[in-house]
């Protein structure tokens, strides 16, 4: 696809927004912890997309890799901008010294992790959260669900199975 | 995987959350020793299982469904793209036009001034003449920016609006953040008005208006103080 040629008609702008807008402005909302500034931040990112159009190149990884190299680094900058940062600065850096570029990269990792689980079964999503975010025992969950332990085992690996596709499918390559 | 492989999915899982305990570990090491489907399903989930913890669970624990964007981003969006896309444009005919577009400019400006040094108070701080880069075809719009101790006064002057309608005045600050100076309603093909934001002028980057539909109908970039002046 012709990437300036798609940003240059009100229908091209219209197909990308719905294949990448939504998660644009979500990874925005996660990272900036406003949503003024996230529909600020994915303005931009179509603006700065449309502008570098020509230098987008398709062999080098898809479009909504590229648009979220975009949007991390328009993120970075209102950030920059803005005083006060909550969920950056709640990301783990203590003060001045650590880079912002750490935190959104920790923060973009948070968010790969954390849309996944939204987009997974609800079944598997509670089996996954239960055991392992809430650390509680297998056979604890299977009496609150009313399900054999099996059932909850069984579950929490097709989570860990749908969580693979629905990473990938964000831009996630976890096998180092 | 053979169909008993099933049965050992949940503990391959389990080992690979860390939650399987010393005799299920040995039981299921039995199994892998002789299964590749087996071992390749452990490979596939292990790192899965290592990427779990970069998540807040405080964000995990929810249970609501995922934020979606506000409806009229999108159009949002659009009117962006289609006003740099008019920019684009304009400043391509700008090069055969410039010396017009200067002279008019000038015309423009010196009456702005006139209109403005009538209304004004001498002791009053400069005003900051802008006019809007990116507007419809046919719609010529400039504001006077006088910086405020409660913010910032707006003067727009406009020619050319959709008679009647409504529209709206923002500001965006340093921050990102926009903030509202007011709502008016075109009138006739010429008009101003004074509208009030409560964001300070050095802080204001960019002023913009909507209209009933959110999309963006005039926009301009407000730069820091030119140097030469300071």
């Amino acid at each position: 696809m012709d990437t300036r040629a798609a940003l240059a008609s009100d229908d091209g702008v219209r197909a990308v927004y719905s294949a990448h807008g939504p998660e644009l402005y979500r990874f925005a909302v996660r990272s900036l912890g406003d949503t003024g500034l996230a529909e600020e931040a994915v303005q931009e990112t179509f603006l700065r997309a449309w502008q570098a159009a020509e230098r987008f190149d398709e062999t080098l990884g898809s479009l909504r890799t590229w648009l979220f190299a975009i949007i991390r680094n328009v993120v970075i900058d209102l950030s920059r901008a803005r005083s006060v940062r909550p969920e950056l600065a709640s990301a783990g850096s203590q003060e001045s010294e650590t880079p912002v570029d750490d935190d959104i990269d920790r923060v973009l990792a948070a968010w790969q992790v954390e849309e996944a689980l939204h987009k997974i079964g609800d079944e598997h999503r509670i089996a996954l959260i239960e055991v392992h975010y809430k650390g509680r025992a297998y056979s604890e969950v299977a009496v609150d669900l009313g399900v054999p332990v099996g059932t909850v085992k069984s579950r929490v690996f097709y989570a860990l199975k749908a969580m693979r596709l629905a990473l990938e499918e964000l831009g996630w390559s976890g096998d180092e | 995987m053979s169909e008993s492989c099933r049965e050992w999915r949940g503990d391959l899982a389990a080992a690979a959350l860390g939650r399987l305990d010393a005799d299920e570990r040995v039981g299921l090491q039995a199994h892998l020793d002789g299964c590749a489907a087996c071992r390749a399903e452990l490979a596939d989930i292990t790192p899965v299982a290592a990427a779990l913890p970069a998540a807040d669970p405080a964000y995990v624990t929810t249970r609501s469904p995922a934020t979606v964007p506000p409806p009229g981003l999108a159009e949002r969006v659009l009117g962006r793209l289609a006003f740099a896309r008019a920019d684009e444009r304009r400043r391509g005919r700008r090069r055969i036009g410039v010396v017009v577009a200067t002279a008019a400019a000038a015309v423009a400006a010196a009456i702005g001034l006139l209109v403005l040094g009538a209304s004004l108070d001498s002791s009053a701080a400069p005003a900051r003449h802008i006019a809007f880069g990116t507007a419809p075809v046919g719609v010529n719009a400039a504001v006077d920016l006088r910086s405020e101790d409660y913010g910032t006064e707006v003067k727009l002057d406009v020619r050319g609006l959709d008679d009647g309608e409504w529209y709206w005045l923002w500001l965006t600050g340093t921050d990102g953040r926009r903030v509202n100076a007011g709502t008016f309603r075109a009138s006739g093909h010429h008009f101003s008005t004074d509208m009030t934001s409560a964001l300070p002028l050095s802080k204001a980057r960019r002023i913009w208006v909507t209209d009933g539909a959110d999309n963006v109908v005039l926009d301009a970039h407000i730069g820091p103080r030119a140097s030469s002046q300071s």
